[in-house]
């Protein structure tokens, strides 16, 4: 594939997986996502582990799956009423690894969650990892950089 | 009024009154013995740590002979907070980046520049001159340091009793017998009275009911979609007990020590039954002996509350402080802690416990802040000014003596908030039970 065919195939893929989670449509969105699957919010930007130090969000697909369940769960209390997200991002920075048919995209993000009279907002760098498999491209992993995971942080239900 | 918990019942106030917030600082906080920090924290010369206890800015810093000492993190001069990061090294004495007043590393006031222009203010009769002071007092239990704020009080070993054991028994699950801090803690920010949160801790009769959107999911997902033959995923086993059931709650048992202390899972607990880590035991072994290893290993107590705010889990190794903030506000911070010379896995299975439980991430604490928070606006309902504490009350029940009851039962509530009462009532009097 022509790199900057690449470059706008994984584009492309962002944009579409920011309008699935802003719909909450959870299975077209899950349909993006390689077996291999995981999703990371460290702690701190330094952080090197997410096995052996404590991790805002360490999942793989069975944990990511059980959380989009939980969302549709009758008595999912902390979701009545629902939340609702946003993700405004920059365009993101590619990085194309032709041998292994992956890629790195970093993205800028305003990441917005609303509940009830409440409303949080958290600008952060996301890592997606890519992986071009069977004719499509697909998001093997991603980690989120929180401008400060420091502070002490209210619940944050939906998905980065 | 006074009489704010009547044997099974508490007042609303405790929860929403920011005045009753302010006084139980001053007589439930500064009266108690607090968690600070753990001494693996500082393990160097100079090393620092800080927080804020009742409002208090204070720091514990190692000293050259080994010791911690706490200060008030306050420059004697103009009120500047002297160690401004969370944790650092304050080299060979500390200086306060305002006018350069330095102080030893015990808080001894140890220079000001041009010293003479204080020679005929006899600053030696200043509060200025005592330098950074120290706590009241302060008491480093096997690596958990502890202080008292204020002068006059029960002392440490009165305060704690045998409720010391759970931290003996987390500290002895290391075949090191030591402990050692990892990482930063988890914050959770809660609008809510941090009572609440502590309320939670010995509450055997909402897991199943408000956790069911998370770990039942858990079960039945796994049922659905896992491979049967194969263990289950260690998040899956660290769900499912939540969903156990009334019997198995009441049968873990609850204890209740002197002083507002207590605990879940006397003689069973939903930490019981987790898979065992090739190679522990035989390191617990080798340390303790076949017999103390299993003494150990069985005692597998679920949260142990150390009034007023700390919580405990020894099987799984971890803490939470429960920091209030306001009336209607509070951090909860959820620490780990690696077993000294034990298999990596066990660390591994407490990082993942401490993700899925603790995080402000976590499906399983949505639901609790859920409850918190929704309690927090139907309190201010004037049709009922009490909140229920009777599960299992038994008439002319007494607190101030260690007893082991069911483990569906309110006591341990009943026991916290018959202490926090004492407390509020006797404005720092040292107590004799």
């Amino acid at each position: 594939m022509h790199h900057d065919q690449t470059e706008r195939a994984v584009e492309r893929l962002l944009e579409t997986e920011m309008h699935l989670l802003d719909q909450q449509d959870f299975d077209t969105w899950q349909r993006l996502l390689s077996d291999d699957y995981t999703y990371w919010i460290p702690m701190s930007r330094e952080q090197r582990s997410p096995l052996h130090e404590s991790s805002l969000v360490y999942e793989d697909r069975f944990l990511t799956t059980l959380r989009i369940n939980r969302l549709a769960n009758a008595r999912n209390f902390s979701q009545q009423p629902k939340s609702r997200c946003l993700h405004i991002a920059q365009r993101p920075r590619i990085t194309v690894e032709e041998p292994s048919h992956s890629a790195v995209a970093s993205s800028n993000l305003l990441y917005c969650e609303a509940r009830g009279d409440h409303e949080w907002h958290y600008p952060a760098t996301v890592e997606h990892r890519l992986i071009h498999i069977d004719g499509e491209w697909k998001i093997q992993g991603k980690k989120i950089l929180l401008l400060n995971p420091d502070r002490a942080l209210e619940s944050l239900q939906l998905i980065i | 009024m006074d009489n704010y918990f009547n044997g099974r019942e508490v007042h609303k106030s405790l929860f929403l009154d920011q005045q009753l917030f302010e006084q139980e600082q001053q007589r439930v906080f500064a009266a108690s013995w607090c968690y600070l920090g753990h001494d693996s924290l500082i393990p160097e010369t100079g090393d620092y740590f800080t927080a804020t206890l009742a409002a208090q800015p204070l720091a514990m810093v190692r000293q050259k002979n080994g010791d911690i000492v706490v200060l008030h993190n306050r420059c004697p001069h103009k009120g500047v907070k002297v160690l401004a990061e969370a944790r650092g090294n304050v080299g060979r004495f500390m200086r306060c980046p305002y006018h350069a007043w330095t102080f030893k590393t015990d808080g001894e006031l140890l220079s000001i520049p041009v010293k003479k222009e204080y020679d005929n203010c006899d600053l030696s009769s200043c509060s200025a001159h005592k330098g950074m002071q120290a706590v009241a007092a302060m008491r480093n239990y096997r690596g958990f340091v502890f202080v008292r704020l204020s002068e006059t009080g029960i002392g440490f070993d009165e305060f704690f009793g045998e409720s010391l054991s759970t931290l003996d028994n987390m500290v002895m699950r290391s075949p090191q017998g030591q402990l050692r801090v990892i990482g930063q803690p988890l914050l959770h920010k809660h609008r809510c009275n941090w009572k609440m949160v502590v309320d939670n801790q010995t509450d055997t009769c909402h897991p199943m009911i408000a956790h069911e959107s998370s770990a039942g999911e858990a079960i039945r997902l796994w049922k659905e979609t896992g491979d049967q033959s194969q263990p289950a995923p260690m998040a899956v086993e660290l769900f499912s007990p939540f969903m156990a059931s009334y019997e198995f709650f009441a049968g873990m048992g609850i204890r209740v020590w002197p002083n507002g202390h207590g605990h879940t899972g006397v003689s069973n607990s939903i930490h019981k039954a987790y898979t065992g880590i090739p190679g522990y035991w035989e390191l617990m072994v080798e340390s303790y002996g076949e017999e103390q290893a299993r003494t150990i290993l069985d005692d597998t107590r679920h949260n142990t509350v150390y009034f007023p705010n700390l919580m405990v889990k020894g099987p799984i190794q971890t803490l939470r402080v429960i920091r209030p903030v306001s009336a209607k506000e509070t951090i909860v911070e959820s620490w780990i802690f690696e077993l000294q010379g034990a298999p990596v896995q066990l660390l591994e299975r407490t990082v993942q416990y401490n993700n899925l439980i603790n995080s402000p991430c976590s499906m399983v604490a949505h639901d609790d802040v859920e409850m918190y928070e929704r309690a927090m606006e139907g309190l201010h309902s004037d049709a009922n000014e009490w909140v229920n504490v009777s599960r299992l009350f038994e008439p002319g029940e007494s607190y101030n003596r260690t007893r082991v009851v069911s483990g569906t039962s309110e006591l341990a509530m009943r026991n916290f908030y018959d202490n926090w009462q004492n407390l509020m009532r006797d404005d720092h009097a040292p107590r004799s039970n």
